[in-house]
């Protein structure tokens, strides 16, 4: 329904009021946009990936099933194994984590 | 909110008179439209689990035993993959994995569930489907982009890129006007959000007990709240839906709690974009410095992750953050995390009480009646707490609730609510000029409000998880931690 829809402050991206480049010169900043996105992630990025130290550490968050572009927990593979783990530590003291006082019990 | 907006608020709500009855409104909007496509998709990935278990293990499920399922859907629903130097390895790496089967499911369920609810909504399926084809094959390219191992190491999701790739297009050649009948925003990132429900299981809210709920769910809405009364009352910003996406981005968990605050809040595009911008480069900086600062100083593991997991933004940059500290950092990082992200449906539908009994109340200068409330709150979210509170239970109750909830949300519903606000953001990105982006940028408010946000955050969360962690529950936490 219009009336629910997102406000936009820009009736039309492309018209040409807004003061957006000309069909030649669009092109040409397109272009120049992709041979740097190419240049950037076919060789710059590749080439970082070869520091020793950057190369360990993402070896080490695959080894670990962590994924750091992750937006919500379901994302992140390693989270099943880590609710096990404060499952399986819930059922042998339930009340460890609620009550204060339960300290002294599992002393 | 300035003068033009609050035109622009007044004349957004329609008479009375003008207005169509609920059940016209279920047929023909786009809200109701998320719902049921987003409701039907959760339904029959659901059911292609249930229905399919193995007899053997039904038995499992019903004594109670957890076993691990997965869903018959899953060959046909992915998305490109990471890659290093090659990014063909994207989707194709011969004898490991082949994506592109699952992308053209992807391709077919999202053009087949859209067009038709486009179609119902009178609009041409056919000038629809043939722009789809090109936001499709944008998305496509954002994914490739952020599945990248540097940009992923980084914490520079799919957002980013399908923003960037489309502000490309639409600010060099222009949005080919064979896209524009594509360019769905709103109904794409509604019916994820429907979907994003399905992961919102209040029984996980418990799992760290009283430390994860006083760190995660005491301290966020203090600072989200307190934040936005900052951005009102000192930092006087125009817009009250940027000051409370930024507050939200900042105070819950990054991205995805900008999306569902957008969209409760009807804030504008650029304003999701911006807060989603700020909360990215944020981010990035916060997951290399903090772990830095907590080694620097000494701190322990568990309260280290316990600050992390509050305090950082995006969920990933938690466990990478986390990761850099130890076993037990990320652990309790990402659990206290996962917390923060329960309250997103909680934040949602706060934030869209809030907007049509006060905002927009105050903005139209008309008090509104329990009519005119339902009228304006944004229907999507009852999609989205009801999938949140129908799976919960499902979850809890049903034998063997947890494998299959897992199995259908891992399997399928994730990785389709990851196109669908994929979609969005290049549709985002389709409809924002530089120019009318960059006025975010002038005076630095946003900036300001995110500094003063974020550093509050940074001084409760260390206080209240130093409380919890350290204090008060010292010897349970470290019992369980060995």
């Amino acid at each position: 329904m219009q009336s629910k829809k997102w406000r936009t402050s820009m009736p039309n991206a492309t018209d040409r009021q807004s003061g957006l480049p000309n069909h030649k010169s669009g092109w040409l900043s397109l272009c120049l946009c992709v041979i740097t996105m190419t240049i950037v992630w076919l060789l710059l990025l590749p080439a970082l990936s070869h520091i020793p130290s950057l190369q360990a550490e993402i070896e080490n968050q695959k080894a670990r099933g962590i994924d750091a572009s992750a937006m919500f927990y379901t994302d992140l593979d390693m989270m099943d194994e880590v609710l096990e783990r404060l499952e399986n530590a819930r059922r042998k003291n339930p009340t460890a984590l609620w009550l204060p006082s339960n300290q002294a019990e599992l002393d | 909110m300035n003068d033009s907006s609050n035109d622009e608020t007044k004349s957004e709500i329609p008479a009375a008179a003008q207005r169509q009855s609920t059940w016209q409104e279920m047929c023909s909007s786009e809200d109701w439209w998320a719902v049921w496509i987003g409701g039907v998709i959760l339904l029959v990935s659901f059911l292609a689990v249930y229905l399919t278990i193995p007899g053997d293990v039904s038995e499992q499920l019903a004594n109670g035993e957890k076993v691990k399922l997965s869903s018959p859907l899953k060959p046909w629903i992915a998305k490109p993959g990471s890659w290093l130097r090659n990014p063909v390895k994207a989707f194709y790496v011969a004898g490991e994995k082949n994506v592109l089967p699952g992308l053209f499911g992807v391709f077919v369920l999202a053009l087949g569930f859209f067009g038709f609810g486009l179609t119902v909504m009178g609009h041409s399926a056919a000038k629809f489907a043939v722009g789809f084809c090109g936001v499709f094959l944008l998305a496509t390219l954002a994914y490739v982009l952020a599945g990248q191992e540097v940009v992923k190491y980084y914490s520079l999701s799919y957002a980013l890129w399908a923003i960037v790739v489309g502000m490309i297009i639409s600010n060099t050649i222009g949005t080919p006007e064979f896209m524009k009948p594509a360019v769905r925003t709103e109904f794409y990132i509604k019916t994820g959000l429907v979907l994003l429900g399905a992961g919102v299981l209040f029984s996980r809210l418990l799992v760290l007990g009283v430390p994860g709920i006083f760190v995660a769910w005491v301290v966020t809405p203090i600072v989200l709240i307190s934040t936005y009364i900052f951005g009102q009352k000192v930092l006087k910003i125009e817009s009250k839906s940027l000051n409370m996406v930024i507050s939200a981005d900042m105070s819950v968990c990054g991205v995805s709690a900008a999306i569902a605050t957008a969209a409760a809040c009807k804030a504008k595009k650029e304003e999701l974009s911006f807060a989603i911008g700020l909360s990215l480069t944020f981010t990035v900086v916060m997951m290399v410095v903090l772990p830095a600062i907590i080694k620097a100083f000494g701190m322990s593991e568990v309260l280290g992750g316990a600050w992390l997991g509050g305090t950082i933004d995006a969920t990933g940059a938690v466990a990478a953050a986390g990761g850099i500290l130890g076993d037990k950092a990320l652990e309790v990082a990402t659990t206290v995390k996962m917390i923060q992200n329960i309250l997103i449906g909680v934040t949602a539908f706060g934030v869209a009480i809030y907007w049509v009994t006060k905002v927009e109340q105050n903005d139209s200068g008309i008090k509104p009646d329990a009519m005119e409330i339902w009228y304006r709150f944004p229907k999507f979210v009852i999609g989205f707490v009801a999938a949140s509170v129908v799976f919960s239970v499902l979850y809890s109750m049903l034998p063997g609730g947890e494998s299959m909830v897992n199995a259908m949300v891992k399997d399928s519903t994730k990785t389709l609510r990851g196109w669908f606000f994929c979609l969005a953001f290049v549709s985002i990105g389709l409809e924002i000029n530089f120019r009318e982006f960059s006025k975010y940028f002038k005076g630095g408010k946003p900036l300001m409000l995110y500094v003063a946000g974020q550093s509050l955050n940074l001084v409760l969360t260390l206080f209240m998880a130093w409380l919890m962690f350290e204090v008060i529950f010292k010897d349970a936490i470290e019992k369980m931690a060995n």
